[in-house]
């Protein structure tokens, strides 16, 4: 599914940047002055332009700090426009993470803003991808489920206080691993912008990156310290004048971490299909999602094995497909049927319209040809299933249910967050 | 280009049956073996080589290919367009070279310290960072841009900057397009001439059109892409290394202070790679 994304500034559209996604053809210049003209015409009548819908797209438009106008065209798969908006206001706090709130509302040169919007890119264009999109779309991070990570708390810990900082963790394959109770109280939205800023760093690479946190620290920036323990396994750690990465490289690394070397390289290992150990995994259910919204944790996972014989054996779909599947499920789904759950720290409208369900929606399912889907909305919890189409109709409800009550009782679910006092 | 052939290491070593079983520890079926801080390439302990260390630091304008240089260098997939680089960021390379004279074998450790140039101008604990203890000092220039080559000048004389310590090296990139290049060859010799600096040439990316128009951006991480680059930088440090350890007297190019520039220059020879 193609997308568009078009940043300019309110005051004259000077075109900031554009992205397009994959190999689609970037937007031309008149088609993007346009998307501006539309917008500005609006604005000029006090008159605040969301959204729209043309025969097979949709595009969607917001003004940050009456500064930044960004706007995104995506393909129409007939979900709720509350996700294009949280898609912008994820693009929105990338620059921030990048460039700091005030060199974005108050706009001096914009030839040097222009370049150096330029480090974005590549967290940008990871959003706008559709591979990895349940943790954008659900504003929280993707979590890594495996029991031993508990074992790398303790050292994290003293490395992160040896760092003379209090916020750090550990990512695994672009996944957070362990992280300090400070992490954890992080909002969802800057956990997922900095796993993803950490993913596209290279893989043999330490780094020291200035980052501001969009709602922490939006003003004053920090130093985002990573290195590469295995090709793959990256430990961050958020600090200010001190440590150097130089001293982090030469005389922490390896005291901290070589005693744990064949942990972190189990952990390395851990299986694709990321499902806590002590979980019974029905063999008809293909792909699912859980998100905790309290603690904004996800755990996604669409390589689950077809089991010899099953039932799901007989109609195999393709990884892309149960992902693709299980995306369209969500976004179709919440906004519409289920309420949508911000993070407490996001003050936007977020474009969100009254439901038009007399009650609350606690289910929801959905029957095709060659899958069914099956969606469960509680307190804290959301769970969002794809079963093969072989599971009878009546089981998936049951199954789906026993499956979030496993889920909710694993360790990956515990509060790590330090206590509010 | 005699100063080529008498060359400090073989440059075809990595290709013979004796090299292989170094090489095979970076590359392995045709792709570079990444490691992370706590991994080490894997050789046979009979054979371990001397493992070197070196810190270099990459210095040239903003888009003239520094980060594509570094993921050349360390095997990784270049940008598929221009970013800029956020911040710091210093990426490890290991590779196996042989003495000529005394056949002896040394692992080298390079990390490359490449640092955004927009960041740099910002936070100002950036430039010290990548200064601190380095090594060597790679000079970008791009042959298709003349104000890169021309901004050259005004690095090498920076004063705030004490390179007297360090290797200097100067690399162009986007050598493939050098049929286009905005610098002759004489300013180039020239420049080698009165700098006495090394010159890489490097072609980072290779762009084909595919058949629907779009332009595709590949890596060269082939062995035979990355082999010459690799064993010239490698040369120049060993070299440079050697000299400071009083094991060798000179070596073309490299210098370990500033020497006045009266010495006999018959042999300028610009050297590609």
């Amino acid at each position: 599914m193609a997308a568009h994304l078009v940043c300019l500034t309110n005051e004259g559209g000077v075109p900031l940047f554009s992205r397009s996604s994959g190999s689609t053809k970037p937007l031309a210049f008149a088609e993007q002055g346009m998307l501006y003209g539309v917008q500005m015409f609006a604005q000029n009548y006090g008159v605040t332009l969301q959204s729209t819908d043309t025969e097979d797209s949709k595009v969607a438009w917001r003004v940050f700090h009456d500064s930044i106008v960004l706007v995104l065209v995506q393909a129409d798969d007939g979900s709720s426009h509350v996700h294009a908006n949280t898609i912008l206001e994820h693009v929105f706090q990338t620059m921030v993470m990048y460039l700091g709130l005030d060199s974005l509302v108050r706009l001096r040169n914009i030839e040097r803003l222009r370049r150096d919007l330029r480090v974005c890119y590549p967290v940008i264009d990871s959003l706008l991808e559709d591979a990895n999109i349940f943790d954008s779309i659900s504003e929280s991070v993707e979590v890594v489920a495996i029991p031993e990570a508990a074992s790398l708390q303790d050292p994290l810990d003293s490395f992160v206080t040896e760092c003379e900082s209090t916020f750090g963790c550990v990512h695994c394959n672009g996944r957070l691993l362990v992280a300090t109770p400070k992490w954890w109280g992080l909002s969802g939205q800057e956990m997922m912008l900095l796993s993803r800023l950490v993913r596209s760093l290279p893989k043999n690479s330490s780094s020291d990156i200035p980052v501001f946190l969009p709602h922490a620290s939006p003003k004053v920036p920090h130093r985002l310290i990573s290195v590469h323990l295995l090709s793959g396994l990256v430990v961050s750690v958020l600090c200010l004048d001190v440590p150097t990465l130089a001293t982090v490289q030469s005389k922490l690394i390896e005291s901290h971490w070589l005693p744990h070397f064949e942990m972190l390289k189990t952990c390395l290992r851990a299986p694709v299909t990321n499902i806590p150990k002590a979980i019974v995994v029905d063999p008809g259910i293909l792909a699912f999602m859980v998100v905790n919204t309290n603690q904004h944790k996800c755990i996604v996972s669409c390589q689950l094995p077809i089991i010899e014989g099953s039932m799901a054996e007989r109609r195999p779909l393709t990884v892309e497909k149960r992902r693709s599947i299980l995306a369209s499920f969500y976004r179709n789904t919440v906004g519409t049927i289920f309420p949508v759950v911000h993070s407490p720290e996001r003050k936007d409208p977020s474009g969100e319209r009254p439901s038009s369900l007399p009650h609350s929606a606690e289910e929801a399912y959905m029957n095709a040809l060659d899958h069914k889907c099956y969606s469960i909305c509680s307190q804290d919890f959301r769970l969002f299933v794809t079963f093969s189409a072989a599971v009878p109709h009546h089981a998936i409800r049951l199954v789906s249910q026993q499956f979030l009550e496993s889920l909710k009782k694993d360790k990956i679910f515990i509060d790590l967050r330090e206590k509010k006092s | 280009m005699s100063s080529v052939d008498e060359g400090l290491i073989l440059p075809d070593w990595y290709k013979s049956k004796d090299g292989k079983q170094y090489i095979s520890s970076v590359f392995k079926g045709g792709k570079r073996k990444i490691f992370g801080f706590l991994e080490r390439p894997a050789i046979a302990p009979q054979i371990t080589p001397e493992l070197k260390f070196f810190k270099i630091r990459l210095i040239g304008k903003s888009g003239v290919g520094k980060t594509s240089t570094v993921a050349k260098l360390t095997g990784q997939p270049a940008p598929r367009s221009h970013c800029e680089t956020p911040g710091i960021i210093s990426s490890v390379a290991y590779w196996p070279v042989k003495l000529k004279v005394t056949g002896k074998v040394f692992l080298l450790r390079l990390q490359f310290w490449d640092a955004g140039d927009n960041i740099a101008k910002k936070y100002d604990h950036i430039h010290p960072a990548c200064r601190e203890n380095a090594d060597a000092t790679l000079f970008l220039f791009s042959y298709v841009d003349r104000s890169s080559f021309l901004d050259l000048h005004k690095q090498l004389n920076d004063t705030t900057e004490d390179f007297s310590n360090t290797l200097r090296v100067i690399v162009g990139t986007k050598f493939d397009q050098s049929f286009r290049s905005e610098i002759t060859s004489k300013e180039l010799k020239d420049f080698q001439k009165q700098w006495k600096i090394p010159l890489l040439s490097v072609t980072n990316v290779h762009k084909t059109e595919t058949d629907s128009g779009h332009i595709v951006t590949e890596t060269c991480n082939d062995l035979n892409d990355v082999a010459p680059s690799l064993n010239r930088l490698c040369e120049y440090l060993l070299a440079y290394d050697m000299i400071k350890q009083g094991l060798l007297e000179d070596y073309p190019w490299v210098q370990t202070e500033v020497k006045p520039t009266e010495d006999d220059d018959s042999d300028l020879e610009a050297t590609y790679v």
